[in-house]
């Protein structure tokens, strides 16, 4: 993406949400705004993250002023992990595996989603609301409620920076409306700037097996046996398609088929791949704080279907999976 | 077997294996355990015949204190520990608390070999964990039912490392998109 054009259009929305200051400012204006600070801002923090019933303390330093997007998330708690991401390149430390992981990454796509896509678009599927104001790491934050229409979906509560737009803290909740995941600054410092220093690992690499499938064509995307056409026949209103794509999975070398839809604030992601006679399939659901997953058996193949959204949304779209030529 | 109180007392008193996580769940825990940990940090410094400070008796304050001094270099903080107590203690307390909660934690065997991806290095643990009441992905006792669970695991968390990369490039409104898996901690209950 050019980078001209993303900054010109960054800084639009920017002032534009910035120069309705002084009236409260529209919820989904507030939402706007704060999908693109998020990348935009240069910003200093520790936060904590909960879900299920397990808390971390983590560290992030994020840079979107220069030419490449740059972060660094550190574990304050725990084994000592970290993630550096350095434009598109992505390397993952962990201290207690003397592991060493880069990963080449898709971009972030600031335009097609998300910043450029439409708060219209998502007011149809959501009810955007202000719930006030609140005080979060020593910021004055406007609290914009999220709420679906529908309950195939989560709602989400966000705690947004009042100057910056920065997200200083986010919840997650159920239908019934209890918290699945959440994450909240405890400090943070925008604006500063930020050297380059500050993104480097303090881990030696020395002490790490790095393994890296960034130079490796057995685990770049490839075509696969998988490829016939696929199709999701049931999704939630205001779900489209984002990525379909072909990779082998890191850890198995298994080609498998993934289709990306979100409805521009929950994603869903689908996968299969070919049922191997050495290996039991996966049935059933699983969880992690408000990401669900389904799996089951159709035509031979796995289908499992992770998305941030109810267990009984992800069962649907997984049983509505097939191939194209059996509908 | 050790109470709630005895591990707040602990907190307080900055010898609990798990501080920082539990000063943690003060920020976003409920009333009752913040309360609880005012009137007992209050105790502690009476028992020690201390004025409290004033910055002390804002929890808030207090735990952004904690967090701010959190040091930035990446070597596991020492702590001085209560020997032969808090293991049990601390197990059962955050079972009360629902900091542990159902997760279960696998017992498949370090990769020999060193895990070559974000998903394997998850095979250790769990970053899912069955829905309760469903269909789920089951352990069992014998070596090649674990395995063969550790194999599903492995396949699971690869998904989901997958998922965030993709939920990641979206642009969707999250603090930050790695989290889940920087804040993986296979086996090390908090």
């Amino acid at each position: 993406m050019n980078r001209t054009i993303r900054d010109g259009l960054l800084g639009g929305l920017l002032a534009l949400a910035s120069g309705s200051a002084g009236a409260a400012p529209a919820a989904a204006e507030l939402v706007q705004k704060m999908m693109g600070a998020a990348r935009a801002l240069d910003y200093e923090g520790v936060f904590v993250y909960q879900r299920d019933s397990s808390l971390d303390t983590m560290r992030v330093i994020h840079r979107g002023s220069g030419s490449l997007e740059m972060e660094r998330l550190v574990s304050l708690t725990g084994p000592a992990r970290e993630v550096i991401r350095d434009g598109s390149k992505v390397t993952c430390k962990w201290a207690d595996k003397h592991a060493m992981l880069v990963e080449q990454r898709q971009p972030r796509d600031l335009l097609s989603f998300g910043i450029g896509g439409s708060v219209k678009s998502l007011e149809a599927v959501y009810q955007f609301s202000l719930e006030g104001d609140d005080r979060i790491a020593g910021r004055q934050t406007e609290v914009v409620r999220v709420s679906p229409h529908t309950p195939d979906r989560y709602a989400y509560r966000l705690w947004i920076d009042r100057e910056t737009g920065l997200l200083l803290r986010s919840v997650i909740t159920d239908e019934h409306d209890r918290t699945l995941e959440q994450e909240q600054f405890a400090e943070v410092a925008i604006g500063q700037t930020i050297s380059d220093s500050r993104f480097e690992s303090e881990l030696p690499d020395t002490d790490f097996v790095r393994y890296a499938n960034d130079d490796d064509p057995a685990l770049a995307d490839s075509a696969s046996d998988i490829d016939a056409p696929w199709g999701v026949n049931w999704l939630p209103p205001g779900f489209a398609l984002h990525h379909d794509k072909s990779q082998r999975m890191a850890s198995s070398n298994v080609p498998v088929r993934h289709f990306v839809y979100s409805d521009g604030l929950a994603t869903v992601s689908v996968f299969i791949e070919k049922i191997r006679a050495e290996v039991a399939p996966l049935k059933g659901f699983s969880l992690v704080g408000a990401v669900n997953a389904f799996s089951s058996v159709a035509h031979d193949h796995q289908v499992t279907v992770v998305g941030e959204v109810p267990q009984n949304t992800v069962r649907r779209i997984a049983s509505s999976v097939a191939p194209r030529n059996s509908e | 077997m050790y109470s709630f109180e005895e591990e707040l007392s602990a907190l307080v008193d900055g010898e609990h294996p798990a501080a920082d996580a539990m000063l943690s769940q003060l920020i976003t825990g409920n009333a009752e355990a913040r309360e609880r940990w005012s009137r007992y940090h209050l105790l502690g410094e009476i028992l020690r015949d201390a004025n409290p400070p004033p910055e002390m008796q804002s929890l808030a304050s207090y735990v952004q204190e904690q967090l701010a001094g959190e040091p930035f270099h990446l070597v596991a903080k020492p702590r001085k520990l209560r020997p032969n107590l808090w293991a049990p203690a601390l197990a059962a307390s955050l079972a009360a608390l629902g900091v542990w909660g159902v997760m279960t934690v696998a017992h498949a065997p370090e990769p020999a070999v060193a895990p070559p991806s974000i998903a394997d290095n998850a095979v250790s643990a769990p970053l899912f964990q069955p829905a309760a009441g469903l269909e789920t992905v089951q352990d069992a006792d014998t070596p090649p039912a674990r395995e063969a669970a550790a194999e599903l695991r492995r396949r699971l968390n690869s998904y989901i490392v997958n998922f965030n990369e993709q939920r990641d490039s979206l642009a969707v409104p999250n603090v930050h998109p790695y989290v889940r898996i920087v804040g993986f901690d296979p086996g090390t209950p908090r």
